[in-house]
């Protein structure tokens, strides 16, 4: 395909989505004029909403709902990304390791992590720390499966090409192994960020005092139903900036695997 | 930078040393310890599976050396344990019993001055480096400072015809241009003694000549001593000064046959001489009888293991 071929799809391809979030938009409108619901606001006072409730305001909704929304969120989810990769490695790289604790690992992973959350209110109290465990240890299942698998499916050859070039130990790790697995790794970080995000909400929704889940979950109790959907319409949008950032990362980290 | 730790074992330090004092453009590695002999098998058996109903017997005490600057050819039948035979020498894997020996010293991890070319290159480079930077890896922990380098890198991917590619990634070569850069990788490293495991055996014909004399040229030009492993007996003939013909599975050394012919070798010209054409003759009249005389050895295990599966190792 040649390259303006491909920008004129690109076009195409955005004028459609374009087309279809204006149909959306309008289809909103005209059903809440006719339903004249007070649960369902029309969209314009919506986003008029998130302009004027979250975006004009922006200082306080930085520090009263995004940076500890965010910050709970990236603590949880950072610190399982590592601990899983580390004990991902471990696991892959040794049968005999994988074989003690795999069952184990599938049991917990079995269980849907907001179950967790009463437990870890006892356990932890109801401030950031129990947020943050409760993000981590929900996230820390599919980054780690995904990385076993990643390291286990790395072809034996690249071990036998870095010992028959003498390669330490610790690059083997670093420039080999990690490398290696890296796709799988990242198909283990996409479908934990957007658990980390769940978490989030419903770890704010049940005990906090700030946050984008406390922010909303206020406004259904203060009976602000335009307040409420504008909250959520903030959520998705951090939800999709999130996995941007990520998807951007990812395409950097593995442009080898695309060409 | 050098924290060859735990896999390296004194005797090959003794060994690195040595390399490493000597001047890297010499390669002279031969002083001392039997002279001349560079890399020798003792009766190397293999039996992979042993005990279990898969057992599968690849190597039955094969034994022969290589002298340095030598380039020899071993020719066997397929699936006759050649692989399994390199993957010995480079101490890759452990013998079940026999032993090799580099200049005289027992071989039990890869040696520095050593290396081995793969079969698969598509495996074998990393696919998440430039091509250059595959070249430039294994010298990146072998104490080279970062100009020599970028000039070995350099000279290897012309060496083999690659000039301009080296920013590219492999999945954006050709199969023949990602083997050229395995033995590029190969060449930069510039061991004393290059192993090379049917390096050719996937690539069209056309691409397979060029590199055949590719590598002649700059086996040539450096003296280094190469153990070429293939099933082409027209590509052993033409590339070696000896070939080493292998017995079916399980492997043992048929014959060692020396090829005089002149070199510089010629693709059209040399493959045209009677030399060339009765040697290739005697090598494959050898392995058509390894093949037939293999028949009685193999009853046995066919006995044993009636299912159609027969173990492909090696």
């Amino acid at each position: 395909m040649t390259v303006s071929s491909g920008t004129k799809r690109r076009a195409k391809d955005l004028a459609l989505q374009v087309t279809v979030v204006i149909v959306v938009l309008v289809g909103w409108k005209v059903w809440t004029e006719i339903a004249d619901s007070l649960f369902f606001p029309p969209p314009n006072e919506v986003l008029r909403e998130v302009w004027d409730g979250w975006i004009r305001d922006w200082s306080n909704t930085w520090d009263e709902n995004l940076r500890p929304s965010l910050t709970r969120l990236l603590a949880g989810f950072l610190l399982a990304a590592v601990l899983s990769v580390g004990f991902g490695v471990a696991i892959g790289r040794s049968r005999a390791l994988g074989d003690y604790v795999e069952p184990i690992i599938h049991f917990v992973r079995s269980i849907p992590p907001p179950a967790l959350l009463p437990l870890f209110l006892v356990l932890l109290g109801i401030g950031d720390n129990m947020k943050v465990v409760l993000i981590a240890v929900g996230v820390f299942p599919p980054i780690l499966l995904n990385t076993i698998e990643g390291v286990r499916s790395i072809d034996p050859l690249y071990l036998d090409t870095a010992t028959a070039y003498r390669i330490p130990r610790r690059r083997r790790l670093t420039h080999v192994i990690l490398p290696g697995a890296a796709p799988k790794i990242f198909a283990g970080l996409r479908i934990s960020l957007s658990i980390a995000v769940i978490l989030m909400v419903i770890s704010e929704l049940v005990a906090a005092t700030n946050g984008v889940g406390f922010r909303i979950l206020r406004a259904q109790r203060q009976f602000k139903m335009v307040d409420l959907w504008a909250g959520l319409v903030v959520l998705g949008a951090i939800g999709a900036a999130l996995n941007g950032v990520l998807a951007l990362i990812e395409r950097r980290v593995l442009r080898w695997s695309r060409v | 930078m050098s924290t060859r730790a735990s896999d390296t074992e004194s005797s090959h330090d003794d060994v690195d040393a040595r390399a490493a004092s000597a001047s890297p453009t010499t390669g002279a590695t031969a002083g001392g310890v039997d002279e001349g002999q560079s890399l020798a098998a003792h009766d190397l058996e293999v039996i992979y599976g042993e005990g279990t109903p898969e057992e599968h017997h690849a190597l039955g005490g094969v034994s022969f050396s290589i002298t340095k600057g030598e380039f020899v050819a071993i020719v066997g039948p397929s699936g006759c344990g050649k692989t399994t035979l390199l993957r010995c020498l480079s101490a890759l894997m452990k013998p079940t019993s026999g032993s090799v020996t580099l200049h005289g010293r027992p071989v039990v991890s890869v040696p520095k001055d050593l290396t081995l070319v793969f079969q698969d290159y598509r495996r074998s480079l990393y696919p998440w480096l430039r091509v250059a930077a595959n070249v430039e890896f294994p010298l990146k922990y072998s104490g080279i400072d970062k100009s020599e380098r970028a000039e070995r890198v350099r000279q290897a991917l012309d060496d083999v015809g690659l000039t301009g590619h080296g920013n590219k990634y492999p999945g954006q070569l050709s199969g023949g241009m990602q083997q050229r850069v395995s033995i590029a990788r190969a060449l930069a490293y510039r061991p004393n003694l290059l192993l090379m495991d049917e390096p050719f055996a996937s690539v069209d014909a056309q691409t397979r000549a060029s590199l055949e004399d590719v590598l002649l040229e700059v086996w040539e030009r450096r003296n280094k001593t190469v153990l070429f492993v293939t099933h082409d007996i027209d590509e052993s003939v033409y590339l070696a000064d000896r070939v080493i013909v292998l017995s079916n599975a399980p492997a043992h050394v048929m014959a060692e046959i020396s090829v005089d012919i002149p070199r510089p070798r010629d693709q059209i010209e040399t493959k045209a001489r009677t030399e060339f054409v009765e040697l290739r003759a005697e090598v494959a009249r050898l392995i058509r009888s390894a093949g037939s005389s293999d028949q009685e050895p193999d009853a046995p295990d066919a006995d044993a293991a009636p299912g159609p599966d027969a173990v492909g190792a090696g």
